[in-house]
């Protein structure tokens, strides 16, 4: 599961880099940090990839899941800190709904 | 009150078309004939001046004799059309004592008694009007008009105006052309249409349905020259291509008003149609209409006023002043300020004495802390092919407070994720990030309500 919530990631980030300017292009990482200080991605980004992401996922594995929730917040350490961490956060959500 | 002015025109202009129904033309004289009949029909049900008054009713003779009659007897008016479903509630709130209900089918009160079967259904409710507002008119022997403004949220506000201002305009000479009800007439827009062409001699068609298939034929066929009509209503002329199947170029003046007209729209439509006039209305339920100058048919840029009004813009928000300006809210405190202004809560731009109005305040979209107009946003969506309709709104998101949301309307094709990276796509190319919507939902309906006015 994990491997298809990555390449769905990177996916996402693909069509998320086709409406960027040149240099606010980002590439795939698992360390890639999406934000927070020093993030690659300024906030309307990053909501507007989580969206992409979720329209995949629904589009892809028919579960509609939503990312950033209550939950995302209270963890003690953010989930959206890396793209690593991303996926297996919601790696994690996937589950829970089979 | 004394309505000379329009009985006189009820006279002079014994001969013109006065309302054409699709059953039926009715004249001046027709009109006059039932107003005499709704008077005497007035004084057998005991319904004196400030009697507070429903008329549930579309568009028909009876309804505007009865409307007339009820003028001239200094009566408190309540329009309520027929399509709305909380009538009952509204009826409560105005306090009417008594109610009208026209049946659009039957010809005269006379003929319906004879055949013993009722035009006008008249039945009291056992309500003694008791508002101060109302009394107030009552005792200052001037009729009065309640409109309900339409909000999306809570109870609807009872506006009461006192006729006799707001009637004041419509005693100047001017011109009328022959014109297609649209706006129904519990609607200031309806209300004003209905009275500046019965007071100036024109004709008034009306048609079975609002559709606008419905409205694009009864145009055709009736050779109609006014439509004033909603920015949705255009639009969906746009989407059918119905200025294809019928022949719209009778049309000298096509005004438009009540919601934000996407700037695309309008140029399309004024290169469909050259040879008629795009004006933009602007009016409210509390202060009544103004008088608009629109800069040219393809803009949306605006002048504004007209006797009796009078406007300031304090940071960017739109107030009006008039002496035309409802009495008050029947259930909601006094909207106007110490000095008589009014907030409009309608956003706008100036250039050189012309208004732009670029939304409502309250449907402006606030990401995290830029302000977004959904009306610049539909219009952008609406430049791409394959975008019949759109409609923008806001989204609550625990990251921004707020992000852009699309509702956008497709033909049966485009119904998949590709059409939205393509709306994607458009969209980084033509708006700034925080304008973007983050979200699309693609549908295959129609996106408005029954007023076609888009959903806010």
């Amino acid at each position: 599961m994990k491997e298809t919530v990555e390449e769905l990631i990177q996916e996402a980030i693909l069509e998320l880099n086709e409406q960027m300017e040149e240099d606010r292009k980002v590439s795939y990482s698992e360390d890639l940090k999406l934000i927070g200080v020093n993030a690659a991605l300024e906030s309307i980004s990053f909501v507007t990839l989580i969206a992409i992401l979720e329209d995949l996922i629904s589009d892809r594995l028919g579960k509609n899941i939503i990312i950033v929730n209550d939950r995302a917040f209270s963890q003690e350490r953010s989930p959206f800190r890396s793209v690593g961490s991303l996926a297996e956060y919601v790696t994690g959500l996937l589950l829970e709904t089979e | 009150m004394n309505i000379d002015f329009i009985e006189n025109i009820l006279e002079d202009c014994k001969e013109n078309h006065a309302v054409i129904t699709p059953e039926k033309a009715y004249t001046y004289e027709d009109i006059n004939q039932k107003l005499k009949d709704c008077l005497r029909y007035l004084d057998e049900h005991g319904v004196d001046a400030g009697s507070v008054t429903g008329i549930s009713a579309d568009y028909s003779a009876e309804a505007i004799a009865l409307l007339l009659a009820l003028i001239k007897r200094d009566c408190i008016i309540v329009p309520i059309s027929k399509t709305l479903r909380n009538s009952e509630r509204l009826i409560e709130i105005a306090q009417c004592e008594s109610v009208f209900d026209c049946d659009t089918a039957i010809e005269t009160v006379a003929e319906a008694k004879e055949n013993g079967n009722a035009a006008i259904r008249f039945h009291t409710t056992g309500v003694k009007a008791g508002h101060k507002m109302l009394l107030g008119l009552k005792n200052r022997g001037v009729p009065g008009l309640i409109l309900f403004s339409s909000g999306t949220t809570g109870e609807p506000k009872a506006a009461l105006h006192d006729l006799s201002r707001l009637l004041e305009k419509f005693k100047r000479p001017g011109k009328s052309l022959k014109t297609i009800s649209f706006l129904l007439f519990d609607h200031i827009g309806g209300f004003n249409t209905l009275l500046h062409t019965i007071s100036h001699g024109g004709t008034i068609v009306t048609t079975p349905s609002r559709m606008p298939e419905a409205v694009c034929a009864a145009i055709e066929k009736e050779k109609i020259e006014l439509l004033p009509t909603t920015p949705t209503f255009l639009t969906m002329v746009l989407l059918n291509k119905l200025y294809e199947r019928y022949d719209l170029s009778c049309l000298k003046m096509i005004t438009y008003g009540t919601e934000s007209m996407p700037e695309h729209t309008l140029k399309l439509l004024s290169a469909i149609l050259p040879h008629t006039t795009f004006k933009q209305t602007y009016g409210l339920s509390e202060v009544g209409i103004l008088s608009t100058k629109s800069e040219d048919s393809g803009s949306l840029w605006m002048k504004v006023g007209g006797e009796g009004y009078e406007t300031k813009v304090v940071s960017e928000v739109l107030f009006i002043r008039a002496e035309s300006a409802m009495t008050g809210y029947l259930n909601a405190p006094s909207p106007f300020d110490e000095e008589g202004w009014f907030d409009t809560k309608d956003r706008v731009e100036r250039k050189d004495g012309y208004l732009k109005i670029l939304g409502r305040t309250t449907d402006l979209i606030n990401v995290g802390g830029e302000k977004v107009y959904p009306i610049e946003i539909e219009s952008v969506l609406l430049q791409l092919d394959g975008v019949l309709d759109a409609r923008v709104y806001g989204e609550k998101n625990p990251i921004m407070g707020n992000t852009v949301a699309a509702e956008v309307l497709v033909a049966p094709d485009n119904n998949n994720t590709d059409f939205i990276k393509a709306l994607r796509n458009h969209c980084g190319e033509h708006l700034e990030k925080f304008k973007r919507p983050v979200r699309f939902f693609l549908t295959e309906s129609i996106l408005c309500g029954e007023r076609l006015k888009k959903k806010r």
